[in-house]
C-alpha cells in the first residue's frame, strides 16, 4: 500500500516513523521498527527532506538499521539492544505529546479566551526615573554573570579555532615537504610518538590537500601505509 | 480582609500582578496569602461570575469569563485564533505539559531541530523564554495569553496534566536521550 503523503507535510522523522508503524497498526515495539526500516527508508530517499532537517531524518534511519541487521543477525552483538529499546522508548513518548497535542489544538481553536484588562494609552512623557539600587558593583556584577555565559560558548569556539589552525599549519608542512619530495609515506608526515590528536589533524590535512587536488595518496590495503605523491 | 485587598489590586492592575508583589504590599505570610488567594479563586471562577482568575508563573490577574469570549472578541473587535501548524501544534504542546524546558529537552523529544518553530511561536506571544540561571541555558514556557486563549485558569488545569508533567519515564528518557547526542551542544555553538 503506498502512503500518499509527501515528507514536506512531516513534522520531523518521528512523525514518520509513528505514521508507517500506525498505518501498518503495529504496536511500537522493535519487531515493528525493524518492520518499518526500510519504508522510512524509501520515504527519506524519495522525498526532498529540508537540508536543516536531514541529519535529524539520519539519526533516526541509522538507529533503525541497527535495530534491524540485530533482528536478522542475533548473534551478532552490538549496542542495538539498547538503542532499538531507546527508540521505540522514545517513539512512545513522543506519541503520547502528539495525542496530548489534538486536545490543545481543539481547545486552541474552541474560541474560549479569557480577556484581561486592556492597558490605558497614556502618552509617554520623558521623564528621569533612576532606578533606586543600581549601583556600579551592581552592573559589574550582572556583566560578570552575562560573561559567565558566554564561556561554554567560547570554549567550544576556541577549540574548533585551534583544530582549525592547527590542520592549516600541517597542510604547509606537507606541501614544504613534497617540493623537496615527490613521494612522502603517511607515517613520515606524523611524527614519532605523535599523539591521537595528531594523527587525525594530520589525516585531515591530508584529505583537505587531496580535496584541493595539491597532492594524490594511495593505500595498498587496510592499515597499510597512505603513499602520497604530488599530482602535478 | 486580605482577599478584598487582593480583589481591589487584581482589578485595578492592568497586567498580571506577581504573588511575590502581592505578598510584599499586603505583609502577609505564604501560606495567610495562598489561602486568600484559592478563597478568590474559588468565588470567581464560576459559571456565573464574569470575571475569573488566572494563575500563571507565579503571576495572578482577572480575566473575562471563557464561555463570554464571543461577545467580548466582538466588542474588542479581536481576530480570536490564528492557525497552528502541526510542528508548531506539537511543540506547543510539549512546552505546556513540560515547561519550564530548554530547547534541548524539546529536541529530544520531538526527534527535529526546534530552532525556526521556537522562533515562530514566540514572536506570535505564545511561548515565552527565560533564562534559567542553574541551567545556563534559556527555559521555554508557554505564555499568559496562550493559557488565556484556552480558556483554562492555570496550565495545570489541562486534560492529563500531572501524567504527563511528572512522568518519570519521560523525564528519565529526556535526560538519557541528551546525555548521549552531541548535537545540540554543536548546534548551540554554531
Amino acid at each position: 500500500m503506498s502512503f500518499e503523503v509527501t515528507l514536506d507535510q512531516y513534522s520531523g522523522p518521528l512523525q514518520l516513523l509513528l505514521d508507517l508503524i500506525e498505518q501498518e497498526k503495529l504496536p511500537i515495539t522493535e519487531v515493528s521498527l525493524a518492520r518499518v526500516t526500510e519504508d522510512y527508508l524509501k520515504h527519506v530517499n524519495e522525498h526532498d527532506v529540508p537540508a536543516e532537517e536531514l541529519a535529524d531524518f539520519l539519526v533516526v534511519a541509522t538507529k533503525l538499521l541497527l535495530i534491524k541487521s540485530h533482528a536478522i543477525l542475533p548473534q551478532l552483538n552490538l549496542d542495538a539492544e539498547e538503542d532499538g529499546a531507546k527508540l521505540a522508548d522514545q517513539l512512545r513518548m513522543y506519541k503520547r505529546f502528539v495525542d496530548a497535542s489534538a486536545m490543545i489544538e481543539e481547545m486552541f481553536g474552541a474560541g474560549k479566551d479569557m480577556f484581561a484588562r486592556e492597558k490605558t494609552s497614556v502618552a509617554k512623557v520623558r521623564q528621569f526615573l533612576p532606578p533606586k539600587n543600581v549601583t556600579p558593583t551592581i552592573l559589574r556584577e550582572l556583566f560578570q554573570a552575562v560573561q559567565k555565559r558566554l564561556e561554554p560558548f567560547f570554549a567550544l569556539r576556541q577549540s574548533s579555532i585551534e583544530r582549525v589552525v592547527s590542520i592549516q599549519e600541517r597542510m604547509k608542512q606537507l606541501q614544504a615537504a613534497m617540493v623537496d619530495r615527490s613521494k612522502v609515506l603517511f607515517h613520515e608526515m606524523v611524527a614519532t610518538g605523535a599523539s591521537k590528536v595528531e594523527v587525525v589533524v594530520s589525516f585531515l590535512a591530508l584529505l583537505e590537500l587531496m580535496k584541493q587536488r595539491v597532492v594524490k595518496a594511495v593505500q595498498g590495503g587496510s592499515f597499510h601505509d597512505i603513499l602520497i605523491t604530488r599530482s602535478d | 480582609m486580605i482577599t478584598t485587598s487582593i480583589e481591589s489590586i487584581l482589578f485595578a492592575s492592568a497586567k498580571p500582578v506577581a504573588i511575590s508583589v502581592l505578598k510584599k504590599s499586603l505583609n502577609a505570610s505564604d501560606e495567610v496569602l495562598l489561602e486568600a488567594i484559592a478563597d478568590v479563586k474559588a468565588r470567581f471562577n464560576v459559571e456565573t461570575s464574569g470575571i475569573h482568575v488566572v494563575e500563571h508563573e507565579g503571576k495572578v490577574q482577572f480575566v473575562t469569563n471563557p464561555s463570554e469570549s464571543a461577545v467580548v472578541a466582538a466588542l474588542l473587535k479581536e481576530e480570536v485564533s490564528g492557525e497552528l501548524s502541526r510542528p508548531s501544534l506539537e511543540t506547543l504542546t510539549i512546552i505546556a505539559y513540560r515547561g519550564p524546558i530548554t530547547k534541548p529537552e524539546i529536541e529530544q523529544i520531538r526527534g527535529v531541530n526546534c530552532t525556526l518553530i521556537l522562533r515562530n511561536l514566540s514572536m506570535r506571544g505564545l511561548v515565552d523564554e527565560t533564562d534559567d540561571i542553574e541551567r545556563l541555558q534559556p527555559v521555554f514556557t508557554v505564555s499568559a495569553d496562550f493559557v488565556r486563549h484556552l480558556g483554562i485558569h492555570s496550565i495545570a488545569d489541562l486534560p492529563d496534566y500531572l501524567d504527563l508533567h511528572e512522568d518519570k519515564k519521560i523525564t528519565e528518557l529526556v535526560d538519557s536521550l541528551s546525555d548521549s547526542m552531541t548535537s545540540s551542544l554543536n548546534d548551540s555553538a554554531l
